[in-house]
């Protein structure tokens, strides 16, 4: 049997306000409300609801058969329910529908814990109580976006997420190589998943030239490239990141779907899968595949913490988290769960004037020395604060 | 080629734009290149180009003095904020103060015309004196191009056309709108109108400049060009700022005048120094602010941490940059300025006005508003107080200013004239 598991992502950022440093210590609120809620409709509107549209359509057509996962940050919940209630309603309707999985995430959209292992289990905890009080079901497998600077921090993420782990990439110390991991049967390595990102990329690039062929040719020349890659029979875990797109996702994107989910589910050997599904398949079936070519992708580290301005930030950042004394000052200043956001590092990329810099949808910046001076500015007071041993809660 | 003045005798950056532009288009070996200017001293270097005073050319003072002011151009003496470069030894001693009286008693005993290629009372004198030189020595040589640098050459490369009957290049290095703040002086305006008009192209050095030379003055867009300046290289390799540890150098380096926005710097220097105190402005240049800037200073209660370095010409601008951590440019209206390149290559990191021509080029620099004191103060703090962006900013503009330098400049400027030739 050959399964295929389709994850879709959904992210919101936080904007934050123009924050000086003669604001330091003299004003704590750090967000610019206007920005942030125009951006969540704006993307509700472009983005997520065409999908989540597209995905109920599909859901019904193919009853239990369309299945798949879903990946998204706490905060991102968090900024949905706040400023867009009416589409988490019809998220949850899609839900009721059966077939969608949610991928165990941090509540941040943070690279923090990833290099403090102390705070993934409370940055679990919480996505996983907020994904189950919105849509019931708490997920199982954890979406390891970013490698472990820490060994500790990857044996705390396996025992939190016994179901398995779905790396977005083979990072150097999470596991071996392909050969070796089609080799390997047992253990925790068996519970360790990568995603096929030439595939993945494939998947947006078709995404971006909308208008080059129709869906139904791109979705039959996609099932070409899924049949000819390497070790086709493995399990494969695509992911779409509809935010990663231009423009809005279209009806005619739609078309693409229909087909490539028509055309796959016709095949009698074929099927979806969700992510818990792919793990607890029968004993001998072969692990998920490790891409071969998956080394060929940019490396994590070209995106948040290459250059002088992200390691600082980042440094800050993780001092701030070692000040932290115990869970119950995290859960005290909510602040510091937005703020931590990955995307302000993004925004700081040596990439940023290259044409292609994917962050200018959110990117309210001219500049990564600007998105610098504002995030380092707000990091210094919250810094502050926290020495000043009051952090606030502001939700 | 038309120009006013040539290094080391300069007052402002349109004798260093000169100075890169002709080395640029010397290294053409299809090109021979005559550069005019009003006076030459003898201590300008330039390597295959040939460089002419016209206080050289003696066969024509006597028509010059015969011509008397029977020209196509009224002379003036001039008063106000028309002149355009005015450095520290014209604006104070060459009579700024004078009334219109003494100015016309002075004239009628002034000994016979001598050039001087300053920015002085006779300005207007000597620059229709430069543009019969350019007649005479058009009558003498011939040329494909006549190609002329700001305003004060614009008559000079129309008389050259006039007897040349060749195309005319001429090159906007800055307009009469950016120097007096919008209070344009309409004999000045007059000039720079008539020489964009003959043109058969108008070359710009920003398209900041070009938009206002085509809103401003009515040029047809199809002729004017942007041509961004370039960079010299320094010569020597620049260290790092000395401040190490202790007292951080802030640097606003240019004349101190409106276009230059020196307000700007002593509200910023107020606002930073309310946080830090470990910090030095430096402001270094003269010009008709000058005074109002040291009492804005006073009134700030912030002398003591902020320094007035005069006029500083040549290697004393390097070692002013060598020794800044920030230079600031809050310039109000630039039509390029090359300073903050400069800056960039003595490895300081630099804040550039929005309004300046070379924002258009630059990426590796904290670019505000003129007026936004805040951005600019707030630049200040992070670039002094946060090591990162310091090494991004000088590690990334080294390498980008590299890149800006005359040599492409004049490759543009050499497309441009056979483009113009081709017709």
């Amino acid at each position: 049997m050959r399964q295929l598991c389709l994850c879709f992502e959904f992210h919101c950022p936080v904007v934050l306000r123009r924050y000086r440093f003669f604001e330091i210590n003299n004003s704590h609120y750090y967000y610019d409300d206007q920005q942030t809620a125009e951006l969540t409709e704006k993307l509700v509107r472009q983005k997520f609801l065409p999908l989540v549209d597209l995905l109920a359509t599909l859901s019904l057509k193919y009853a239990q058969r369309f299945r798949f996962g879903v990946s998204t940050s706490g905060i991102t919940l968090k900024l949905l329910q706040h400023y867009q209630p009416y589409f988490l309603n019809i998220w949850k309707e899609l839900g009721k529908l059966g077939g969608m999985e949610f991928l165990a995430d941090t509540f941040s959209h943070t690279l923090v814990p990833f290099f403090h292992p102390e705070s993934l289990p409370q940055q679990l905890e919480l996505h996983k109580n907020l994904v189950e009080e919105i849509f019931g079901e708490p997920p199982r497998i954890f979406y390891q976006h970013f490698p472990f600077v820490s060994g500790n921090a990857e044996v705390t993420a396996k025992r939190l997420s016994p179901g398995g782990i779905i790396a977005a990439r083979r990072f150097a110390g999470n596991g071996r190589s392909g050969k070796e991991r089609n080799d390997n049967s047992a253990g925790l390595d068996k519970k360790l998943a990568v995603v096929d990102q030439p595939l993945s990329h494939k998947l947006l690039e078709i995404h971006q030239k909308e208008h080059a062929s129709n869906g139904v040719v791109q979705a039959r020349h996609f099932l070409t490239c899924l049949e000819g890659a390497a070790n086709p029979a493995a399990p494969r875990i695509l992911f779409f990141n509809p935010v990663a797109v231009d423009g809005a996702f279209s009806n005619r994107r739609g078309v693409f779907w229909e087909e490539l989910i028509r055309s796959w589910l016709a095949r009698e050997e074929c099927r979806l899968v969700t992510p818990s599904e792919m793990f607890s398949g029968s004993p001998g079936e072969e692990a998920p595949e490790v891409s071969a070519s998956s080394n060929g992708s940019p490396g994590m580290k070209n995106f948040w913490f290459q250059n002088h301005l992200q390691q600082e930030a980042l440094g800050e950042l993780l001092k701030i988290d070692r000040m932290m004394p115990d869970p119950d000052s995290r859960m005290a200043g909510e602040d510091w769960y937005f703020i931590q956001d990955m995307d302000h590092l993004f925004f700081m990329n040596s990439r940023f004037f290259s044409p292609l810099f994917a962050g200018k949808y959110f990117n309210p910046y001219n500049s990564p020395y600007e998105a610098f001076i504002n995030y380092m500015n707000i990091l210094e007071d919250y810094s502050g604060k926290l020495e000043k041993g009051k952090p606030e809660f502001d939700g | 080629m038309f120009g006013w003045e040539f290094p080391p005798n300069i007052s402002g950056g349109l004798g260093t734009a000169c100075q890169g532009i002709t080395k640029g288009l010397s290294s053409f070996n299809d090109i021979g290149l005559t550069f005019v200017m009003p006076r030459r001293y003898g201590n300008e270097t330039s390597e295959n180009v040939r460089l002419i005073g016209a206080n050289e050319v003696e066969a024509i003072r006597n028509k010059i003095r015969q011509e008397a002011y029977g020209t196509p151009f009224e002379c003036y003496s001039v008063e106000s904020a028309m002149i355009p470069y005015v450095d520290p030894d014209c604006f104070y001693l060459s009579g700024w103060s004078q009334t219109e009286k003494e100015v016309r008693q002075q004239k009628e005993n002034a000994p016979p015309f001598e050039f001087t290629g300053k920015y002085g009372t006779g300005l207007m004198e000597e620059i229709h004196n430069f543009s019969v030189v350019a007649g005479y020595l058009a009558g003498k040589e011939n040329y494909d191009i006549i190609h002329a640098h700001d305003w004060l050459t614009f008559p000079a490369g129309m008389a050259a056309k006039k007897i040349l009957h060749k195309p005319l290049v001429v090159h906007v290095h800055a307009t009469d709108f950016d120097r007096s703040g919008g209070k344009v002086n309409p004999r000045v305006y007059h000039m720079e109108k008539a020489g964009m008009d003959e043109a058969d192209a108008v070359v710009t050095v920003s398209d900041h400049t070009r938009e206002m030379v085509i809103r401003n003055y009515q040029i047809d867009p199809a002729k004017v060009y942007t041509v961004h300046n370039g960079v010299e290289p320094v010569g020597y390799p620049a260290a790092p700022s000395s401040s190490g540890g202790g007292e951080r150098i802030v640097t606003f380096l240019g004349r101190i005048t409106l276009q230059k926005g020196p307000l700007y710097f002593v509200e910023v220097a107020q606002k930073v120094l309310a946080r830090m105190k470990n910090v030095r402005f430096v402001m270094a240049g003269s010009g008709d602010m000058l005074e109002t800037c040291v009492a804005a200073v006073a009134r700030a209660g912030i002398a003591d941490r902020f320094s007035f370095a005069g006029f500083l010409k040549g290697a004393e601008v390097w070692q002013m940059f060598r020794q800044s951590d920030v230079y600031v440019m809050p310039s109000v209206s630039e039509p390029f300025g090359i300073s903050p390149l400069e800056a960039m290559f003595c490895k300081v990191p630099v804040i550039i006005s929005k309004q300046s021509g070379v924002s258009e080029v630059v990426r590796h620099a904290v670019k505000v508003d003129f007026w936004d004191i805040d951005a600019m103060a707030d630049a200040i703090y992070s670039i002094i107080g946060r090591p990162g962006l310091k090494k991004m900013m000088v590690g990334s503009g080294v390498h980008e200013v590299k890149k800006i330098n005359w040599s492409n400049t004049a490759f543009k400027i050499k497309t441009l004239y056979e483009k113009i030739l081709s017709h």
